[in-house]
């Protein structure tokens, strides 16, 4: 059973069994809280949620957190955009679709108001396979090859390709642009050093 | 803040008290009209534990009124720690010299103190400006407040219709956050169907998580069956697939009666989780067999990690039927892949959660190893689900015999599966904690570090070493690794701070209760005052009067949350005990059975609020100065050790060492003779040492004692008193040194007896491996794994040696 509910800056203290994960990064607490003061409705987690007695209404299993998003809004123009900073799901619930749920509420909460933004973006590790394959099957393409995204920020040359420190940029457009603009076929071939990547 | 005014403060840092209230003194000669100053002197008398006078000089100043922010700041210190209402200082202070900076400077010191009383009644008077933003704190500040329990019935009530007046005020509701703070206040109120009116209006201008949640709610709450079975199944037809919305269906869809379209409902929707989940509840509401609901999802998920805790909450209904369930899987037919093992996994937690089998160590090694090929094509970061059966074998192990050599078969079973599954984080939870019992911190250490735990983990996590530093690693590495856990507390409370600060400019209300929260807890953390105990006494062992006084401050600091009522719950009033003991345990049938390592042998009891209040208690007797204080903390510190409950919590080594130093430190202030009497008696009852090595109670009774006499020593150096008690106090320290001296000889030889002791273990585990784990293949062998638990142990020893 899984349900959705907004995060709280509390949910820190029961995160161990996602955040466990060697996968997930921990950040400090003002990086967590900054999310929940800018972005209020763009942190979210998913919950396997309680159950109770119906004969006495006593709770017979309590929210186990199986999951989290940190989503933020930024850019001008055409460039206004969601992006998912952080996706994660609990080792117990994997496997179940969780993370697509995830991407798909943030996507649904940012394309109409207060937000509405012209597409959501993500960075994913280009060895990643299973997340680029999930990341198509909600939609998002490759709109650029981040050359060195991951790495320590010598490398200066977009064309020197390293599949262990590059990561795509994945795209997917939503309502508002209407003709498509944010996306683009073949991405995949286009490089860029970490910091063009500005909005 | 003047260079001068930092050498005050500097002086404070050190201890420097009588430096620091000479120099106050000097600026009250040059500055004799500014009230800073006078504040500042009894701000000092309150560091150096001169309570009375420090009050005496705060309320004679508070008198005057005095309106400067510095000076109200210092002065509310001296008032909160005496349990006085500082925010009366403020509120005098505005109603004689009202002006928004000072207003201001209240509201922000109240978020600098996590103080929800002090944010209402600013609050207050912000709801007199007029502006909506004024108004929109004044509403939200009354919403916090409400839910305080220490505040009276009548203003429980009061504060949410005042809040909800305000915000009729501002109608109509432009926002999100505006209407959140009318719905939280409206529910307060028992204003459901107001609540859902406005809600729902919101809801169709604008998507908001939060206020659909509160909309679901508040006609849960109206009993509006109708409102709220129209609501979930226009969710429901819209494609959300939620389980929130599902149960809140059925349950509507019952009560009125519609269990036919319920059912219709929930079949016509894609089969999901949430659906098949809906099915089983439905039945289980309606009072029907749930075998078939079950069944029907069990053939979609029973190879699938969720399946146990989906289905846990109904195994104790009469209505299942247990070998329907278990039927859908053939045993024989299993495959040795990932589906079949989660099957495997997920049928056998079920059994045993219905005591319907018991498995047996060898059961476990079995399936175990059916699987172990699986591991040669895991990726890295997978888990292997298979470990749990090892988990169950630790867990069987333990819960029939604690002695040290199952301990080490633990050892040898985990240690060989976490090198093939090496992020496998239970697992090395477990190895931290077996490893912390044989006196190994080094090994538990490298476990831990190896979770690459930060910030947050640091209080949830970090009982795991620092809860017996002072035992496992009494050096200068020791408390540097203190520091280090600390060092997240002072990090948080800068951040938290600013960002909710940052939260009321912005608006972001519905997220500041929970930071306010969070910043409590994490400032009143249980995990911080037990780490700053351990600091307390590694700085007296190892005469490192600086980490001492740095853990004094915090435990001066939170004394008022230990003695006050019990009847108070507040975040902010309470000692918040943050620390996961869950992980661990999820596992098997999940249940927590800490019983197993808080066993005597294991690691002892996890140290409560209680522990915490005995020893802070210790440690502000040991350090003041003033009789008086002392005297009190004493009296406090006698009632709670008659309190049984206290005692279990403590090693047989604390006990003694607390009855010592109450008798001996009661005999040195009162000369009362029963006192000496009751401490000699203490001197020449010591309790023993284990025997063997490998137990974590040979480094803590070593430590114990040896914190004992320089507890003692430093106390009769500070109190001088009449000849006679001077030298009965010496024939007393005489005994325990020559207790010491013993143990120190004895320390000289440790090294040959850890070898003697896991070489003897060595033996025996070989044996036990060639017999009962075969199958399991292991990587390393016993005498491996032995061979660096006794480097790791003589390094534990060899901190003896050294102090």
């Amino acid at each position: 059973m899984t349900s959705i509910k907004p995060f709280q800056a509390t949910d820190l203290f029961d995160i161990n069994p996602v955040n466990l994960d060697v996968l997930t990064e921990n950040y400090q607490p003002f990086f967590y809280l900054q999310y929940l003061v800018d972005w209020p409705p763009l942190f979210f987690k998913s919950v396997s949620g309680s159950v109770i007695d119906s004969s006495d209404g006593s709770i017979l299993r309590n929210d186990v957190m199986s999951g989290y998003m940190m989503g933020k809004t930024e850019g001008k123009a055409k460039e206004w955009h969601t992006h998912i900073t952080a996706v994660t799901v609990n080792p117990t619930y994997r496997r179940l679709g969780l993370a697509s749920f995830l991407c798909e509420h943030l996507d649904q909460a940012t394309d109409q108001e207060p937000y509405n933004t012209y597409f959501v973006d993500l960075f994913v590790r280009v060895t990643n396979k299973l997340a680029i394959s999930m990341y198509h099957k909600l939609g998002y393409s490759v709109y650029r090859r981040v050359v060195g995204y991951y790495g320590d920020g010598s490398n200066e040359n977009r064309n020197k390709l390293d599949d262990n420190h590059d990561a795509f940029d994945m795209r997917k457009s939503q309502t508002r642009d209407v003709k498509k603009e944010t996306v683009r076929e073949n991405g995949e071939k286009v490089n860029v050093l970490p910091y063009e990547v500005v909005f | 803040m003047s260079e001068s005014d930092q050498t005050i403060f500097s002086s404070l840092e050190v201890g420097a008290f009588k430096q620091a209230l000479q120099l106050v003194k000097k600026k009250q000669k040059k500055f004799p009209n500014s009230s800073y100053y006078y504040a500042l002197e009894s701000f000092v008398l309150w560091s150096s534990g001169d309570i009375n006078k420090a009050i005496t000089v705060a309320e004679d100043l508070a008198s005057k009124v005095p309106s400067d922010p510095d000076t109200l700041r210092l002065l509310k210190e001296v008032y909160k720690s005496s349990g006085r209402d500082f925010n009366l200082l403020y509120e005098n202070a505005l109603r004689k010299y009202y002006n928004e900076n000072l207003l201001e400077s209240w509201f922000h010191s109240s978020i600098d103190d996590f103080d929800i009383s002090g944010l209402q009644k600013a609050g207050m008077l912000y709801g007199k400006q007029n502006k909506r933003k004024s108004k929109l704190l004044n509403a939200f500040t009354l919403l916090l407040a409400s839910d305080l329990d220490r505040i009276s019935p009548a203003h429980k009530r009061l504060f949410p219709m005042l809040g909800v007046k305000v915000m009729e005020g501002l109608f109509p509701l432009d926002s999100a956050q505006e209407v959140f703070i009318y719905a939280k206040l409206a529910m307060s109120c028992s204003m459901y169907n107001e609540t859902a009116k406005i809600v729902s209006s919101f809801l169709t201008k604008e998507s908001d998580l939060e206020l659909q949640i509160i909309l679901l709610e508040s006609l849960l709450l109206a009993e509006n069956w109708q409102g709220l079975f129209d609501t979930t199944k226009n969710h429901i037809l819209s494609g959300l697939d939620d389980w929130n919305v599902w149960q809140k269906f059925v349950d509507s869809g019952l009560k009125l009666g519609l269990t036919e379209i319920v059912t219709e409902t929930i079949g016509g929707f894609k089969v999901s989780r949430n659906t098949l989940l809906a099915a089983i509840y439905l039945s289980n509401k309606s009072g029907n067999d749930i075998t078939n609901a079950i069944t029907a999802y069990s053939s979609h998920f029973i190879d699938k990690s969720c399946f146990f805790p989906d289905l846990k909450s109904y195994a104790s209904s009469s209505s299942l039927d247990l070998n329907k369930v278990i039927s859908q899987v053939d045993f024989d037919e299993l495959q040795a892949d990932n589906s079949s093992l989660i099957k495997l996994v997920n049928i056998t937690k079920l059994k045993l959660l219905m005591g319907v089998e018991t498995l047996e160590f060898q059961d476990n090694i079995s399936f175990f190893s059916k699987f172990s090929t699986l591991l040669d094509n895991k990726l890295d970061t997978d888990y292997f689900p298979a470990d749990e059966f090892l988990l169950l074998c630790v867990q069987q192990l333990l819960s029939a015999d604690k002695s040290l050599f199952t301990v080490i078969k633990c050892i040898i079973i985990l240690e060989n599966n976490v090198q093939m599954d090496k992020h496998e984080f239970h697992l090395r939870l477990w190895l931290i904690k077996l490893y912390s019992a044989i006196n190994c911190y080094s090994l538990a250490k490298i476990h831990f570090d190896s979770l690459s735990t930060k910030f947050v983990q640091l209080d949830t996590l970090g009982h795991y070493l620092t809860e017996r530093m002072s035992t496992l690693k009494p050096n200068k590495s020791g408390a540097d690794d203190l520091e280090h856990f600390c060092s997240v507390y002072y990090q948080a409370e800068v951040q938290t701070v600013h960002l909710i600060k940052d939260g009321f400019e912005k608006g972001s209300y519905n997220k500041i209760q929970g930071m306010l929260e969070f910043a409590a807890r994490l400032n009143n953390s249980l995990s911080f005052l037990l780490s700053n105990i351990e600091k307390a006494k590694l700085g007296r062992l190892l005469e490192n009067k600086n980490l001492l006084e740095q853990s004094l401050k915090h435990l001066i600091e939170k004394l008022p949350l230990l003695t006050q009522s019990d009847k108070i719950n507040d975040v902010d009033c309470i000692i918040s005990d943050n620390r996961d003991f869950n992980t661990l345990w999820d596992f098997g049938t999940q249940k927590v059975n800490d019983e197993i390592v808080q066993d005597e042998f294991i690691f002892g009891k996890h140290h409560s609020v209680k522990y915490a209040h005995i020893f802070s208690l210790r440690e502000l007797i040991l350090s003041k100065n003033s009789e008086e204080t002392i005297s009190q903390h004493l009296r406090q510190l006698c009632l709670l050790l008659d309190n049984a409950d206290c005692l279990t919590e403590l090693t047989e080594d604390e006990s003694w060492s607390l009855k010592f130093l109450t008798s001996a430190l009661g005999y040195v202030l009162n000369h009362n003779n029963n006192s000496f009497t009751e401490a000699e008696e203490l001197v020449q009852n010591i309790p023993s040492q284990p025997e063997s090595l490998l137990n974590w109670k040979f480094n803590h009774h070593h430590v114990v004692l040896l914190d004992t006499f320089k507890a003692f020593k430093n106390f009769t150096l500070k109190h001088k008193t009449i000849k006679e008690v001077t030298l009965n106090c010496q024939l007393l320290l005489k005994t325990l040194k020559q207790k010491i001296d013993q143990l120190r000889e004895e320390a000289l030889s440790l090294t040959v007896r850890s070898r003697a002791e896991t070489n003897a273990l060595t033996d025996e585990a070989e044996a036990w491996v060639s017999d009962s784990c075969q199958k399991l293949n292991f990587s390393t062998d016993a005498k491996t794994i032995l061979n660096s638990i006794y480097e790791s142990n003589t390094k534990a020893l060899a901190c003896l040696k050294a102090l």
